[in-house]
């Protein structure tokens, strides 16, 4: 599809003009927040995307530059009284420009690396994330401190990498359940979240296991996708879609994930392929905490003494309306006590790559985030993410903060006896 | 100035990030949350007091005209820059600067937001009335400009109620203070003519806002009707009764229904229109009050009455009703928003005509409105923006609502301000001194039309006639009896030089005659009740009136004291 068709699509048309310019999104939004200028909110931003359906501005420029800059968090959705689809009209747009653009040949290697030999092939990313972990014990990456400023990003990247990064990877196969067999799930292990932080899958498929499920974690499952289609590579992202919804066909009471963006881009394969097989898949994925919410077939009973506050994931709040579950979750924790932020519906600034993309302006949302944290003297700081807790890893530090980090199902592995220790 | 050398120059005293030349970048601030539209030339965020006054020294220079702006929010295009110019944006001037909790006061920043602020306050006990329903986003220096209203005014007065003071860039580039964080200052109420005048007079950099104790309990009820009549005879019939509830909120079937498919907040959808009602004050209070109104009620034929359980359900009922105006293009794509106020009293028959003349016009309508204040919201749909003739025909329905608003002795703006939707409709209600007094004014604080121009007031009202010339009197004490008398008598006093010296004090206790050719003017004439309007909540008294006197339906024409003691 060409950029003036994607943009004069009928759907395109009539969703920007749900919009009612209230400004009742504002508030919402993280990026008007630091910069408080229309163009860098949803309200603006979509009177540019407007603007260029009716060929009033040229797709580079102003309006690639504040679509750019837009975390795609999807915060003023949940706030929009007129029900604008913010999500989806910023995807079309994304396509349309990724249409007109020549990227620099450096650009392509590097998306051509990343969106195609990486992030679809976990056994290479496991074997880079062992690389980096011994480079790592022998110091290498206190090394980055001293690059000179020209390489910033990487300083950056290699930032936000955790500082032990885990080796418990879920190998493929079938793990029983412990206990009465109450039914059968497969488990969406995701890319970089097995690389990086692979003892979060270990806790997911633990406490499924513990409540009963048979955990099927499906061979030849990939990437979701969402990177590449958030860069507005559409068609990695439907080749990658339809190898999961093949891989996933089996007979599962459930596709279960445990990070809220790839579960939004998940459930979006309907809407990419558009066909029967990808809605049946839709139809059963779901959340770890969506799905544990509602059949916490035992309660955890060992106690994890300490405070905790919960970091919505922006795709698992906003994009999957997913935002009780995690929060009844934690309060069946015993000794838990959740604290609840007071913007828990702000973005933390990681929002896929962009705080590698953004990292100024990502840094100063994280420390809203980070300053919203540090006044509920949280010990536990709980995420349903992928790049959320990197990003809140890399806060807690970055702000000397006595919190650990984790997610949601970690804690309730704990509480059910099994794990790491509760420190 | 082209974009370059306009940024260039703008430049010299501001830093990059505070200025704005791209004209795609531009479009984004070519509208508000109503349907006015105009491109400006630039945008500047000022951050300081000090840049503003830079600013309006740089604009006095080159003569480019300045609209102020906060959030955008507004509904008559009060920042809307029509006539090109430079759209001043206050969003990066949002703090509180402080917070007195002895003296009830708060010194903020213009760009704070409304809802930020009473959260800060919240927790010190203190609450700051003033709730329009954009609140979540719009700002306190864009409350002030447009004298904002809100569900919660109907017992607490609307924005200009809480303004003690303001600081103030004046079109010249001065530097003022007026009023202040005190209630009462030897000057003139510089602060009461600058809140409501939509940023044509001056340009707002802090505020002193009165704040009042946090009531210590609330209740919130909806009560269901099955007409929009039953609905206004009840809320008529609560104010008549001389009850004031904290909130007198009223929807329709249409609203209703479109807001509970956003905000899930139980409201009841089978209903034709839904009353939410509050009331505050002391714990033991709270239920006494609510059963006398649902007494009210009742007799109303309202039913299902539900109060919130729990301060989540209170406000989840708030947002829904806050999100009204938005969630309507869930039906249409955008709508027209009218803004009119009647007395309460006329409230169902304004209704049944609203619903008359939209039927006659074949238009779709849904209303949401402050019943409490005879505020009346109707929100008609527009199914196609572009289609240019049913605007037309939306508009011409919107002046025959606003005729009939006039008619029964109501106001062509509520709350929203006049802006640029509403000027050409200044003429039906302001007579032509009037208009003239207040483009006067304009005249003295921005004689170059810099500061919002064209906003309110378009152009400059004709001349008034000359009044025709009256015998000088000769007696040293006048007694005029009408209105009329005291205009020809200041006239004819000033063409020759005279003063007049205005009491209240009675002819026979009058003892030295003024000196130098001066005259005593005497407003004893006007003296009594011209009326009492009980369901209506106000009295208007001849000027003459001593304070003591009870109150009693007798006297003249309307007004007629006021009038005659603010021309003296």
């Amino acid at each position: 599809m060409t950029a003036n068709d994607r943009l004069r699509d009928a759907t395109f048309v009539s969703g920007l003009q749900q919009c009612v310019h209230c400004g009742l999104c504002l508030p919402a939004c993280p990026t008007y927040h630091v910069f408080h200028t229309e163009m860098d909110a949803p309200r603006g931003r979509l009177a540019l995307m407007a603007a260029a359906s009716e060929g009033r501005v040229p797709l580079d420029g102003a309006l690639r530059l504040h679509l750019d800059r837009c975390l795609g968090c999807r915060a003023c959705e949940t706030v929009c009284p007129s029900g604008v689809p913010y999500g989806a009209l910023l995807e079309t747009a994304r396509l349309a420009i990724e249409a007109e653009r020549t990227p620099s040949t450096a650009e392509r290697l590097v998306r051509r690396l990343a969106l195609h030999e990486l992030l679809p092939r976990v056994d290479r990313l496991r074997r880079l994330a062992l690389v980096t972990r011994g480079l790592q014990q022998v110091g290498l990456f206190k090394l980055a401190d001293h690059l000179p400023l020209s390489l910033d990003r990487i300083k950056r990247m290699a930032a936000l990498l955790p500082p032990e990064i885990s080796t418990e990877f879920t190998r493929p196969g079938v793990y029983p359940p412990v206990g009465e067999r109450r039914g059968r799930v497969a488990f969406f292990m995701g890319c970089v979240q097995e690389a990086l932080l692979a003892h979060v899958n270990a806790a997911t498929v633990r406490v499924l296991q513990h409540n009963g499920y048979e955990v099927h974690v499906v061979p030849g499952q990939t990437c979701c996708g969402a990177v590449a289609y958030h860069l507005g590579d559409e068609a990695t992202a439907v080749e990658l879609a339809k190898h999961n919804v093949a891989a996933f066909a089996g007979d599962y009471e459930a596709i279960i994930n445990n990070a809220g963006g790839c579960g939004a881009m998940l459930k979006e394969y309907a809407a990419l392929l558009g066909d029967g097989r990808a809605r049946e898949f839709v139809a059963r994925v779901q959340d770890v905490t969506e799905f544990l919410a509602e059949r916490l077939h035992h309660a955890p009973t060992n106690p994890v003494p300490g405070r905790v506050t919960y970091v919505d994931s922006c795709h698992l709040r906003h994009a999957q309306r997913v935002v009780g579950p995690p929060r009844r979750l934690l309060a069946a924790i015993p000794g838990l006590e959740l604290v609840e932020l007071s913007r828990p519906d702000h973005c933390c600034g990681s929002a896929g790559v962009y705080n590698l993309l953004h990292p100024e302006t990502a840094e100063i949302i994280l420390d809203a985030k980070m300053a919203d944290v540090a006044q509920t003297q949280a010990t536990f700081v709980a995420t349903t993410n992928t790049g959320c807790y990197l990003q809140v890893l890399y806060g807690v530090r970055r702000w000397a903060l006595d919190a650990r980090v984790v997610h949601v199902v970690e804690l309730l592995d704990m509480a059910y006896g099994a794990g790491r220790k509760a420190s | 100035m082209n974009p370059q050398a306009l940024r260039h120059s703008l430049l010299t005293f501001l830093r990059p990030d505070q200025v704005y030349t791209d004209p795609a970048q531009l479009l984004t601030y070519a509208g508000d949350a109503g349907l006015d539209r105009g491109q400006p030339e630039g945008l500047v965020l000022p951050a300081s007091a000090a840049e503003v006054m830079a600013l309006v020294r740089w604009a006095q220079e080159h003569k480019v005209p300045l609209v102020a702006r906060g959030a955008g929010t507004g509904l008559s295009g009060g920042a809307v820059a029509e006539r090109g110019g430079l759209i001043v944006e206050f969003a990066r001037m949002n703090r509180v600067l402080d917070v007195q909790v002895h003296e009830r006061s708060a010194h903020v920043e213009p760009g704070a937001v409304n809802l930020d602020l009473d959260t800060l306050l919240a927790p010190l006990g203190l609450y700051y009335p003033p709730d329009p329903s954009s609140q979540r986003a719009s700002t306190i220096g864009g409350n002030i400009a447009e004298n904002a209203g809100g569900p919660h005014c109907f017992k607490y007065g609307v924005t200009t109620n809480y303004v003690m003071g303001l600081e103030l860039v004046l079109a010249d580039g001065r530097t003022v203070r007026v009023g202040g964080p005190a209630y009462d200052y030897p000057e003139y109420d510089f602060t009461g003519l600058v809140t409501g005048s939509e940023g044509t007079l001056a340009l707002i950099t802090a505020a002193y806002l009165r704040l009042i104790r946090r009531p210590p309990a609330v209740k919130t009820m909806m009560v269901a009707f099955d007409t929009l009549e039953d609905a206004g005879a009840a809320v008529s019939a609560v104010i008549a009764s001389g009850l004031v509830p904290a909130t007198l909120e009223m929807m329709d079937r249409k609203m209703i229904r479109i807001v509970e498919e956003f905000a899930h907040a139980g409201l009841p959808t089978d209903a034709e229109a839904v009353l939410i009602v509050e009331v505050d004050g002391y714990p033991a209070s709270l239920d006494a009050q609510i059963e006398e109104i649902a007494e009210i009620m009742r007799a109303h034929r309202g039913h299902d009455m539900r109060v919130a359980r729990t301060e989540a359900e209170r406000a989840q009922i708030w947002y829904a009703r806050k999100s009204a105006a938005g969630a309507i293009s869930r039906l249409a794509p955008t709508y027209y928003l009218v803004d009119v106020t009647v007395p309460r009293s006329h409230l169902a028959r304004m209704l049944a005509e609203v619903d008359d003349i939209c039927e006659r016009y074949e238009l779709q309508v849904a209303h949401v409105f402050h019943a409490g204040d005879g505020n009346l919201h109707p929100l008609l749909l527009i199914p196609d923006p572009a289609d240019q003739k049913f605007i037309q025909k939306v508009l011409e329905a919107g002046r025959e609502i606003i005729e009939r608003a006039l008619a029964r002795n109501g106001s062509i703006t509520g709350e929203h301000g006049v802006g640029i939707e509403k000027r050409h409709y200044m003429p039906l209600m302001y007579t032509e001194a009037e208009l003239r007094a207040m483009w006067d004014v304009k005249e003295v604080f921005d004689p170059e039309e810099l500061l919002n121009p064209g906003k309110i007031l378009p152009e400059p009202p004709p001349p008034l006639p000359g009044w025709p010339v009256v015998s000088i009197p000769s007696e040293s004490l006048l007694v005029p009896t009408t209105a009329e008398e005291v205009a020809q008598t200041l006239a004819a006093l000033a063409t020759v030089g005279r003063t007049a010296r205005v009491t209240g004090e009675r002819p026979e206790r009058l003892e030295p005659p003024p000196s130098s050719g001066g005259v005593w003017l005497s407003t004893a004439a006007f003296s009594g009740v011209v009326k009492l309007a009980r369901d209506d909540l106000y009295v208007t008294v001849g000027a003459g009136t001593p304070l003591a006197r009870a109150p009693t339906t007798s006297g003249r024409g309307r007004n007629a004291g006021g009038l005659g003691l603010s021309l003296a």
